[in-house]
């Protein structure tokens, strides 16, 4: 069976589509379908704790004669949630030579660079560099002029980090220095003007000076829920655009910290939901009908905010001219709940939980309709990533697990 | 319950911002006859984060009679402990006013001290005897961090006081380190520490504080200013 895509990203012509699956990533054509080139990251699940176990057999070694005995490798017991290698994010640089992505395995940012004209495949993605971090890294930011790199983590902290030529070719440990922090696990860092925009699982947004990063401006207070994505507006960049677990959206000038405008999303994502957005037992109602909705994306394109829900099958479009009001323009149906969507030009992509050949779809931004279908349904076919049992296959949807939920 | 974890405990209650914060209920004799509510020049100016038992709390109170003073507990106990002990010592004193000006509030000051106080809101802060976390892999629980010390200078305003006491010397010099590389925070004179009034009730006042003294440790302590971004 076909492994659904888990990220996809378009280059900014369109002319490209990166989609990563586990722990590998595939870059097709989108003008006929075809697989450009592959990158799979070569370091398994058990990366680290082979890591700890090799340190521990160190220091053994230093402290006691003789034979040493092997510390065994703790396996994940029976009922123990199974490891994922995933790919949890992955950039283009502003020059699009590189391709950033952040890998569980070895909580790594992994810079890759592109050469798909190079006439031998093997060599088309090249890792330059290789990055591992104390904690791993939840989402990153490449500064406009493609000079920096920020890497903000699990725990909190955010890390700066050099995208210089000469830097990159050298392996190196992550920074040890965080250059600001939250205490909270991170969703979202994004470079701003002269600052940096950070979101956490505590319903924080916060703006920060860089490189003065030890200066915070202010907050922008508004989620009663995590904040999961956090996106600016590409032709007015003073305007902030944030959504999460909260049945709404907020749209905020960051640099006054005014909220200019709260899209109530209830009514649109009423008729979307399925016995899937339940509210897991433990947490339920009496009724046993309790139902949870997260926004798992946002796109701002040409004047249209693009709102993906999870585990939905549709796309909610719009319009976004201006801020004072945002009508729904369209709502964009498919076969089967979309997992990731990217944008270019005037061509949605949308990856789809299909595990055949359909899962992969391209719709015009100005019509809404379905195009290119010979082009989509090659890209999906051309996949290498399959899988037999269930066991193998990755969890789709990480967002609903950012909610936090009090002691019982 | 010694011990809660401030970086998962997720059964806090806390403010969505500052201003949905209702301080009238917890400084109920500074409310004003007119409005009803506090007078909107009259907030929170001195935190205790770590406050204990409340020693500091008690003692700090007629100094400032004027100002909100208020203490931040994570644990749940204590924190009941001393909502208790200010409610006696109120009805002691029925009548004068006296500790109408402290309270005590059940928070985690590491994640949601900006959900509590606008920026530049606070004058004084005090970080008496806090947990000292010995294990390394512990340090990022303490309560000063480089990170941490960002989110103080965000609340504290310009001119505002950081006081930090702790009879553990490894600590001491782990917050003297990062207050000192900090931009925003400079430390007080010699002089200044020994005349400011606060040190001296935060040398004496604690629960912490006594202990220490009736097991003749030494105490450490630094403080600083908050100065101007530049």
């Amino acid at each position: 069976m076909k492994h659904p895509f888990q990220l996809i990203l378009a280059n900014r012509e369109g002319s490209l589509l990166f989609a990563s699956t586990k722990n590998v990533v595939q870059v097709f054509s989108t003008e006929n379908g075809q697989l450009i080139a592959k990158w799979i990251d070569p370091i398994d699940t058990f990366h680290t704790l082979k890591k700890q176990q090799k340190e521990k057999i160190q220091a053994l070694k230093e402290k006691t004669e003789g034979p040493v005995k092997i510390p065994k490798i703790p396996v994940p017991g029976k009922g123990a949630p199974p490891i994922f290698n995933y790919i949890r994010n992955m950039h283009l640089t502003g020059d699009e030579s590189k391709l950033i992505v952040t890998t569980d395995s070895d909580k790594a940012v992994v810079i890759l660079e592109l050469n798909l004209d190079n006439s031998d495949f093997e060599s088309r993605i090249v890792v330059l560099s290789r990055q591992a971090f104390a904690k791993r890294p939840c989402a990153i930011s490449i500064k406009e002029d493609d000079s920096r790199l920020v890497v903000a983590d699990k725990f909190g902290d955010v890390y700066d980090v050099s995208l210089d030529k000469n830097f990159l070719t050298l392996e190196q440990q992550a920074p040890k220095k965080s250059i600001l922090g939250h205490v909270s696990m991170l969703t979202n860092v994004i470079f701003a003007k002269n600052h940096i925009i950070t979101s956490d699982r505590d319903e924080h947004i916060r703006v920060t000076q860089y490189p003065k990063t030890y200066i915070i401006e202010r907050y922008l207070f508004g989620h009663s829920q995590f904040v999961s994505c956090l996106k600016l507006c590409p032709w007015n960049e003073d305007i902030l655009i944030s959504g999460g677990g909260d049945d709404f959206i907020n749209i905020w000038n960051w640099t006054t910290g005014d909220l200019l405008f709260h899209l109530d999303l209830t009514s649109y994502v009423q008729p979307l939901i399925t016995d899937r957005h339940l509210a897991p037992m433990r947490f339920q109602n009496k009724e046993g009908n309790l139902t949870e909705t997260n926004v798992s994306e946002l796109l701002v394109h040409d004047h249209k905010l693009f709102v993906l829900i999870e585990c939905t099958s549709a796309v909610l479009i719009f319009d976004f001219q201006s801020t004072d009001n945002l009508p729904l323009l369209h709502v964009i149906k498919t076969q089967s709940p979309v997992v990731h969507i990217s944008i270019a030009l005037s061509k949605l992509y949308v990856a789809l939980e299909d595990y055949t050949i359909d899962g992969f779809e391209i719709f015009d931004t100005n019509t809404f309709q379905p195009v290119l279908e010979d082009v989509s349904k090659n890209i999906y076919s051309n996949s290498t990533v399959e899988f037999e049992s269930t066991t193998e296959q990755y969890p789709l949807y990480h967002v609903a697990q950012l909610r936090k939920r009090g002691e019982h | 319950r010694a011990h809660s974890n401030p970086f998962s405990d997720h059964q806090l209650e806390y403010p969505k911002s500052p201003r949905h914060m209702d301080w009238a209920r917890f400084y109920p004799d500074f409310i004003s006859k007119d409005s009803g509510t506090l007078p909107t020049d009259k907030r929170v100016e001195i935190a205790d984060i770590g406050c204990g038992f409340g020693g500091l709390l008690v003692d700090l109170s007629p100094e400032f009679p004027e100002t909100l003073i208020l203490g931040m507990e994570i644990r749940v106990q204590v924190t009941n402990y001393v909502e208790d002990k200010i409610i006696a010592l109120r009805a002691q004193h029925k009548g004068t006013g006296k500790y109408s000006n402290i309270n005590v509030i059940r928070g985690n000051a590491m994640k949601f001290l900006p959900n509590f106080f606008e920026k530049s809101q606070l004058k004084k802060m005090f970080f008496c005897f806090p947990d000292p976390h010995f294990k390394q892999r512990k340090h990022k629980a303490r309560i000063i961090t480089n990170t941490l010390l960002s989110e103080y200078a965000y609340v504290l305003r310009v001119g505002g006081i950081i006081y930090t006491i702790s009879d553990v010397l490894d600590l001491h010099e782990w917050m003297k380190s990062h207050l000192n590389e900090h931009p925003l925070f400079e430390r007080l004179t010699e002089l200044e520490e020994k005349e400011d009034k606060c040190v001296q009730i935060m040398t004496h006042s604690t629960e912490e504080g006594k202990k220490v003294e009736r097991n003749k440790g030494s105490k450490f302590i630094a403080c600083y200013r908050r100065i101007p971004d530049l």
